[in-house]
């Protein structure tokens, strides 16, 4: 089993999480030229070692996340959000809800409570 | 090397099985040879086999990092179908077939090739429309196929689930009397020991760290055994496909390595005849019995990209989950083994037997879940592609530029992700 330590939800295993793919592939404007979009969607660089990929925690808080994994020994060197807003989004939302701040609980350094409340709201003892 | 026959069994029988010569030979590395083929699994056996038979080359070799057969080869279920309905693939795995329904003549090694009937499980009337669209395409160009409603399958395969309570209702079949299984490591064998005997030498532990370009050509490729000089080079490496490709100078493929589990029981008495597949939405399985008694079944990927050669816990579940809820009678049976192999999942599900951008290399890859029964036709193709230096025109369009041309080889209708296909 692999473990991810979730940004939003601390320790999980890997079978809570849907695997997106390669986390590198940057897709081109719409109207970019058919070459552009062949490469985007066709070709692969399928590295053997670190790879930048995406993850959904589907059975979590429904975040995608951008996971460093090495694909020979599967081991995670970090996990970050893939949506680099995310924390200051759900910062406003605590706010008028009256809570703390949550952004500095998500960045680029995975923070691991081991909560195992399977909530997908955010969890008590993130907020400060 | 003698032949094996009757005859030959019967007098080594009498002397004790002590003179038996051995399969084929392990020769020294010579410095230059016509075709090196990287990679002594099937495919890369098969490709040496038919480029010494069919097209007489001579100085060939087929190196293999490990030892023979110890690849995907043996690490996959052994289903042998050619159910296949594109254009390009259909004649492709039936003519794949029909190599195998001749292999063990061809070869003089018995691969222990067994028709025993591939059957599709059914379970409602949408489903069967779309099988028999696909199997009437399999009869119209020249296979056998075959429908069957419930009491039928009823009648041939006893033991599903056919209870008011089951998971998965059934509704009938969807069959190929011609597919089977075969068993794995002797068509290794087999194709070593024939390529063998037509002159071809075949390096074990002989791994390529890597190799020297002129211009769009390879001159010479570096092994753990030394530097070889080749007039051809020929990749057949499934899951190490990429990492070739880039030790070559190249760029990026459509091809993800992702690795697939398969699994046998304890051995038990006869209790299935058949190869029977299983897939509703999300569950897949197929399962079929060993000739030592163990059930040989598989399911989907463990879905992250790997290349390691081990499987992963969570699919072991949904894998024995499918398998039980269609066989009831098999869920207190214990697990002996399972393994992983790394698949060449390629991005519309089908393979690539081509020219490359270097002139004197060709590839042979993008087998996904389905290596083991293209393997003959697989070599047969790749050697034609390699001794007259043109895509014969079943393959013309399994090449890594027919994305750019919009040409998509999508048997399951996924799309561009790799992991989708099966």
């Amino acid at each position: 089993m692999i473990l991810i330590e979730c940004p939003f939800c601390g320790v999980r295993d890997h079978a809570e999480f849907r695997y997106g793919g390669d986390g590198s592939i940057h897709y081109p404007a719409l109207d970019a030229d058919l070459e552009h979009w062949h490469d985007a969607l066709y070709l692969r660089e399928n590295i053997d070692g670190m790879q930048l990929e995406t993850w959904h925690h589907v059975f979590g808080c429904r975040q995608w996340l951008l996971v460093e994994r090495d694909t020979v020994s599967h081991e995670i060197s970090s996990v970050k959000p893939a949506n680099n807003d995310i924390g200051v989004i759900l910062d406003s939302a605590l706010t008028d809800a009256g809570g703390g701040t949550f952004s500095s609980s998500v960045g680029s350094s995975p923070v691991g409570s081991g909560d195992a409340s399977g909530s997908s709201h955010v969890p008590d003892n993130k907020k400060e | 090397m003698a032949r094996y026959s009757a005859w030959s069994v019967f007098k080594n029988g009498l002397t004790g099985n002590r003179q038996w010569a051995r399969a084929w030979r392990d020769p020294e590395p010579q410095q230059h040879y016509d075709v090196v083929i990287v990679g002594g699994g099937l495919h890369g056996l098969a490709t040496a086999y038919y480029l010494a038979k069919n097209h007489r080359q001579s100085r060939i070799a087929v190196v293999e990092k490990g030892w023979l057969g110890g690849g995907n080869a043996g690490r996959n279920t052994t289903i042998v179908r050619s159910n296949y309905m594109l254009p390009g693939n259909r004649e492709f795995y039936e003519h794949s077939l029909k190599l195998w329904e001749n292999l063990s003549h061809d070869l003089n090694y018995n691969v222990m090739f067994s028709q025993r009937s591939h059957v599709t499980l059914m379970h409602d009337p949408g489903e069967m429309d779309v099988y028999a669209r696909r199997y009437n395409i399999m009869r119209l160009t020249g296979s056998d196929s075959e429908l069957w409603d419930l009491a039928t399958l009823k009648k041939e395969i006893p033991h599903l689930d056919y209870s008011a309570d089951a998971r998965f209702p059934l509704y009938g079949a969807a069959v190929q009397r011609r597919g089977g299984s075969a068993r794995h490591d002797a068509v290794a064998w087999g194709y070593a020991r024939a390529a063998d005997r037509l002159g071809v030498d075949i390096l074990q532990n002989c791994e390529v760290t890597g190799f020297t370009r002129q211009d769009s050509r390879i001159v010479s490729l570096q092994t753990t055994r030394g530097t070889l000089e080749a007039g051809k080079v020929g990749f057949a490496v499934a899951g190490n496909t990429s990492r070739l490709w880039s030790m070559a100078g190249m760029g990026r493929l459509p091809i993800e390595s992702h690795k697939l589990q398969a699994f046998v029981s304890e051995p038990l008495k006869p209790l299935i005849n058949h190869v029977v597949s299983f897939a509703v939405g999300g569950a897949l399985c197929y399962v079929s019995q060993s000739d030592k008694g163990g059930m040989v079944f598989g399911g989907d990927l463990d879905w992250y990209k790997s290349y390691a050669q081990r499987g992963n816990l969570p699919q072991v579940y949904d894998v024995a989950e499918a398998v039980t809820s269609m066989f009831p009678c098999l869920s207190r049976v214990k697990l002996l083994r399972h393994w992983a192999g790394v698949m060449d999942m390629s991005m519309d599900g089908s393979h690539f037997i081509c020219k490359t951008p270097l002139s004197n290399l060709y590839l042979n890859a993008g087998w996904n879940y389905g290596g083991f029964k293209a393997s003959p036709a697989s070599g047969w193709y790749f050697a034609d592609l390699i001794a007259n230096d043109r895509p014969h025109s079943v393959i013309e369009n399994h090449d890594l530029d027919r994305f750019r041309r919009g040409i998509i080889i999508d048997e399951r209708g996924a799309g561009p992700d790799p992991k989708l296909h099966g």
